[in-house]
């Protein structure tokens, strides 16, 4: 059973990854003046998405996932239908590793997540290139990737705990 | 919605990863349908920054704090340094402010002797920035103050020294700016040694490049670029960038401001200058 899942799904243990996805998509645009990462855009809601996809049961996830997408769109300033599309993209890649991370360490998740994450941004590229008028910048998208995935840590270990907290709390 | 219940025993019409593709699907035929430069879409993110404005400005607290105290933990060293440039930069600025008095009569006696409509005055409005949306594929700010300060789209938006982008949409409380180094910012610029004009236009990278620009035109390293004002939407004459000239001989274009971490913004209020009168209407009357 993977981590993130247990037997006895609790109801609200995902209320705290779709609060940070809607958090981390605002937080995003908050101007900084912190050396190379004023240029960048992390893509931090992807370590709550991660917890998303690898934990949600409920046939409405990707319908949710879509829409923080449009939102995400709508205040970044990109095409609506962008990062609609890469949420659930992204949530689809989640799926399908769900059994093999069913026992995995902390090691396992990380180089997974990088393995995702580099794939959607891949996906980012290729969608951006059938766009004609977005043009990207490809360095600060390269190294936007790669802080994600360096990010990673600074997420799970927060999220883990809340999760098995609520499930012990429900438990007794 | 996916599980309906026949004879007892649950089956699915869809799995969920069946919703997925057909969310997938849904999220490619908006992203062909719905073209980026929508008016309906503009003013839908218009909305949601001027709904979310003072959640914003507050989120970004923290941010100007650390910088503060980055500011307040300065040596002695670096105010010295820091109070001796000011110094010298006092000096030549006064020297400049005698060269601009006398131009500024100048200009208006040749103004007065080609009957040329007068400039407006530059009416400017300081802006808070609340977002930085610069990203590897957009490069555009939120600043806090939209109608309510008669802030409207298509006015320039200044930094320190110069030009960095324009308005391209108000709301109630907030505006945005397209910088110009996004892909979709467009200036007519001139070279005020030499009087060549050009376009200026953002190329999602730190640098705008200057283009349409003419085959025998001579730039030199170190030309002031300002708004030729073609168009009519900038005003006439506002500084945006020096010419460099790399190695190679290639020409580059240098912003007079570094546009990340940008904290205000002053927006010129006034409407941009009118078209000159036009050589007939300048030429003196030769049927009396």
């Amino acid at each position: 059973m993977s981590r993130f899942r247990s037997s006895n799904e609790p109801g609200g243990s995902l209320f705290l990854p779709y609060l940070m996805v809607l958090i981390f998509i605002f937080l995003e645009s908050v101007p900084n003046d912190f050396f190379v990462m004023a240029q960048l855009k992390i893509g931090l809601y992807f370590a709550p998405l991660f917890f998303i996809g690898l934990a949600a049961e409920s046939d409405a996830t990707p319908a949710f996932l879509a829409s923080l997408g449009l939102l995400n769109d709508i205040v970044s300033e990109m095409p609506l239908g962008f990062w609609s599309s890469l949420f659930v993209i992204f949530y689809l890649l989640c799926v399908s590793q769900r059994n093999i991370l069913s026992t995995a360490s902390f090691g396992s998740y990380w180089i997974t997540f990088a393995v995702l994450v580099a794939m959607t941004y891949l996906s980012a590229f290729f969608l951006a290139l059938m766009i004609g008028d977005l043009h990207l910048a490809t360095v600060p998208f390269l190294l936007s990737a790669l802080v994600c995935i360096l990010f990673f840590p600074l997420l799970y270990f927060p999220l883990t705990f809340f999760r098995e907290t609520l499930s012990a709390s429900e438990r007794n | 919605m996916a599980k309906p219940s026949i004879g007892g025993t649950e089956t699915r019409l869809i799995s969920v990863a069946g919703i997925a593709a057909l969310c997938l699907v849904a999220g490619f035929l908006v992203l062909a349908i719905i073209p980026k430069d929508d008016p309906r879409v503009s003013a839908v993110r218009q909305l949601v920054f001027d709904l979310t404005s003072p959640m914003l400005e507050l989120a970004g607290r923290p941010a100007q704090a650390v910088e503060d105290i980055g500011n307040y933990f300065t040596t002695l060293g670096d105010v010295r340094n820091r109070n001796r440039e000011l110094e010298r930069q006092n000096i030549e600025l006064r020297e400049r402010i005698n060269e601009l008095t006398r131009a500024e009569f100048l200009m208006q006696q040749y103004r007065g002797l080609l009957n040329l409509p007068s400039e407006p005055d530059l009416q400017m409005v300081n802006a808070r920035v609340i977002a930085d949306l610069n990203s590897p594929f957009v490069h555009t700010l939120v600043t806090k103050g939209g109608r309510d300060r008669g802030i409207a789209p298509g006015q320039a938006a200044m930094g320190p020294n110069g030009l960095i982008g324009r308005v391209i949409s108000s709301g109630s409380n907030s505006s945005r700016i397209l910088l110009l180094t996004d892909f979709n910012s467009h200036i007519p610029v001139v070279a005020l040694s030499s009087d060549v004009q050009a376009i200026l236009s953002g190329t999602n990278r730190p640098q705008p490049e200057l283009q349409f620009l003419p085959r025998q035109a001579e730039l030199k390293d170190g030309d002031l670029l300002v708004t030729s004002g073609r168009g009519g939407q900038i005003p006439v004459g506002l500084p945006v960038a020096l010419v460099r000239r790399n190695e190679d001989g290639k020409l580059t274009v240098q912003l007079l401001d570094d546009l990340q971490g940008l904290n205000y913004v002053r927006l010129v209020l006034s409407q941009a200058t009118k078209a000159p009168p036009s050589e007939l209407q300048l030429a003196p009357d030769i049927s009396q």
